[in-house]
């Protein structure tokens, strides 16, 4: 069970040759999203679980670590429990309000770390072209020929104590080859375009062109690459933390949760269920609004605009 | 080769000589390059302060690879470019960047041209806040100004291109070259995208343009009818050189140059007894990548005097009248002798040739 999310993380390499066919705005993309039931619905479950794990402190009735009395241990479900205790007695609904804190904060934070070097890498690679090109998009093959689960075991493995923003750096570090690509792709779309022409005629530095045309022009299919991701990375690291290679106990997120009943599982049904549900529920939601971002760049794939 | 110096006697404000750009194709089974397309080569010319030099020749003759070589936006391969006095080719980094607001460009393609995502004050004012020329408030009232010199409403700086009509893109493109206030503007084929209705409203604003604030234009076409509008002087360009160079009167009254003669224009003689006599030239222009030997047009002229000497020398530019600069050693005066032509084959003297022909005798 602990690998089938990772092995799903091998297909995170999108194809390299579709180039969005427009570009949209902020209002556009929104509009997509929030004009559809499915977007709705996604949009107000995240919003959900993230006010949850802002208000955990506020709303959690113990604290995360604390331990509740031999008497408390593995009790399921109940009035007072209501997602009841662990093993050693723990709350789990408190250790689900602070571990969606934290799985969600790694997640949005590794994915958007993905997002923002895969679109420098691949916009600088794509506009300068050339011999920079090169040396830029051969080592992002070399990386993209090692299976990502890979990489992040070794990482991981090798770095004892590894601290929640030590987990972001290693998995968004080593999820934006793909988001390369995608940029990459959209700024050779762009770069012999007459604006950017006129841009250097204007004088105006590679720097400035490279922010201000061309990387804006590859936004729109890093975003739905950077949505994706968040939920790749919510698996990774449920999946890290399930082997015990995530963030070190007794901090909670999705998968140590998953991972603290995993032993009695056929009893503590509770410890896999909460944590599950939230995992694939968030997945979905995201999967969902990444599905409605596309819609905005490639209108023609997708039918019911 | 040397260039006519002005009629006016001015220095000229752009000095290009013996230019060269060519492209590096790979044909080779592992990439290797093994041709080069000779996009431009060995283009010499002047542009005057305030005059517009015109550029005409068939499509792929490399008119636009010659305009963005000027510019440096294609780095050429040789020769030199003299701007306003400054070896333009030695600038580098800051320096370039910041010689580049006197040179502007405005472009074929009005979609392709502006930013889709940037409103059309954003798009004009870029030049001004790289130049440091306005900022803030001072800016935007430059982007209105500029708007409305280019006739658009001022209103209109909010705005994204794709709510404007080709014609109307060229204007903003055209008042994103004016913020830099250039001395010259490289017009490349600025109205062929346009609907014929909408290309003299847009021609009559370069006019405009050039009057009031002295430009000097380059202004590209792929025939005469549009530059005899325009150009003071024209080149006449086919397969990447400079084939015939004369003031634009000239240049329809008399054109000297064989493929300049075969060149379709809107312009009547001015004798109304004489007519152009209407030339089809046979066949598509050679490739840039495999030029013709000796002179590139001989396997399509139609001179009379048209020999195998002409696929064995390669004709230089002279001057056969005042001004009046061709590239055809069939044409005479030539500095070409008659004996080097025999020794290359020749079978015909130079002999003058001009397709004008007095009406009655087409009966
Ligand atoms: N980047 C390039 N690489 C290879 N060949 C090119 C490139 N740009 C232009 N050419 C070739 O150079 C020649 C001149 O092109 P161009 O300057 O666009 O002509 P024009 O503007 O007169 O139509 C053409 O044969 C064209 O195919
Ligand atoms: S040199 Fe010969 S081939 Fe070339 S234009 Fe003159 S007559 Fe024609
Ligand atoms: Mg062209």
């Amino acid at each position: 069970m602990a690998d089938t999310p990772a092995v799903a993380n091998l297909a995170i390499a999108p194809p390299a040759t579709v180039v969005a066919e427009t570009v949209g705005t902020t209002r556009d993309y929104w509009r997509a999203i929030w004009g559809n039931t499915g977007g709705k619905v996604a949009i107000a479950f995240l919003s959900l679980l993230i006010l949850l794990a802002l208000l955990a402190s506020v709303i959690a009735a113990h604290s995360p670590s604390e331990l509740l009395g031999p008497e408390l241990t593995s009790r399921p479900p109940s009035w007072a429990y209501p997602f009841g205790t662990d093993v050693l007695s723990r709350d789990v609904l408190t250790r689900m309000l602070y571990g969606t804190r934290i799985s969600l904060r790694i997640a949005l934070l590794a994915a958007t770390l993905s997002g923002v070097v895969g679109l420098l890498w691949g916009a600088t690679a794509g506009y300068l072209g050339g011999a920079i090109d090169a040396l830029l998009m051969r080592s992002v093959d070399m990386f993209l020929a090692i299976p990502r689960v890979l990489l992040v075991l070794t990482v991981v493995s090798l770095w004892p104590d590894l601290s929640p923003d030590g987990l972001v750096l290693v998995l968004g570090l080593t999820g934006w080859f793909g988001v390369s690509r995608l940029a990459r792709a959209q700024a050779l779309g762009i770069r012999h375009r007459e604006f950017v022409s006129a841009a250097h005629a204007l004088g105006v530095s590679r720097y400035r062109v490279l922010v201000r045309h061309v990387v804006p022009h590859a936004l729109g299919p890093v975003l739905v690459a950077t949505t994706i991701g968040v939920g790749h990375v919510l698996v990774l690291e449920a999946g890290l933390s399930f082997l015990g290679l995530g963030v070190r106990p007794p901090t909670p997120t999705w998968g140590s949760i998953i991972a603290d009943g995993s032993e009695s599982y056929q009893v503590t049904w509770w410890l896999t269920v909460f944590p599950g549900m939230a995992l694939i529920g968030t997945s979905l939601a995201v999967n969902a609004i990444a599905h409605r971002l596309r819609v905005v760049i490639h209108p023609r794939q997708l039918p019911g605009r | 080769m040397t260039v006519p110096p002005s009629a006016r006697g001015a220095t000229p404000l752009l000095s290009v000589r013996n230019l060269a750009t060519h492209f590096p194709v790979r044909t080779g089974l592992f990439g290797r390059p093994k041709a080069v397309v000779r996009a431009v080569d060995g283009v010499s010319l002047d542009v005057y302060p305030g005059e517009t030099l015109g550029i005409v020749g068939e499509s792929g003759c490399g008119k636009t690879t010659l305009g963005r070589s000027i510019l440096r936006l294609i780095e050429p391969t040789a020769g030199t470019i003299e701007f306003d006095g400054v070896d333009f080719r030695a600038l580098r980094g800051a320096a370039l960047r910041g010689m580049r607001r006197h040179l502007q460009i405005i472009f074929q393609d009005p979609f392709s041209s502006l930013n889709p995502r940037l409103t059309v004050g954003t798009t004009i004012k870029e030049g001004l806040l790289v130049h440091r020329i306005a900022e803030g408030a001072a800016a935007d009232a430059r982007v209105a100004k500029l708007l409305d010199e280019v006739g658009m409403q001022p209103a209109y700086a909010s705005r994204y291109p794709h709510e404007f009509s080709g014609g109307q893109r060229q204007r903003i493109g055209i008042a994103r070259a004016l913020a830099v206030e250039p001395k010259l503007i490289v017009c490349d084929e600025p109205v062929s995208a346009l609907d014929v209705s909408v290309q003299a409203q847009v021609i009559n604003l370069l006019k405009d343009l050039q009057k009031s604030r002295g430009l000097a234009y380059l202004f590209i076409a792929h025939d005469l009818s549009v530059v005899e509008h325009m150009a003071d002087r024209v080149a006449v360009m086919y397969l990447g050189r400079v084939m015939e160079l004369a003031s634009a009167g000239d240049l329809y009254r008399e054109p000297l140059m064989p493929y300049t003669q075969a060149l379709p224009s809107a312009v009547p003689t001015p004798d109304p007894e004489r007519k152009r006599m209407r030339i089809v030239l046979s066949g598509d222009p050679p490739s840039p990548a495999n030029p013709p030997s000796g002179c590139v047009f001989h396997p399509r002229c139609h001179h009379p005097a048209r020999d195998a000497s002409c696929s064995v020398i390669a004709p230089p530019l002279e001057e056969k009248a005042a001004q009046h600069w061709c590239a055809c050693f069939k044409q005479p005066p030539t500095v070409v002798p008659w004996d080097a032509q025999k020794g290359a084959g020749g079978t015909h003297p130079p002999e003058r040739h001009l397709p004008v022909q007095a009406l009655h005798q087409r009966g």
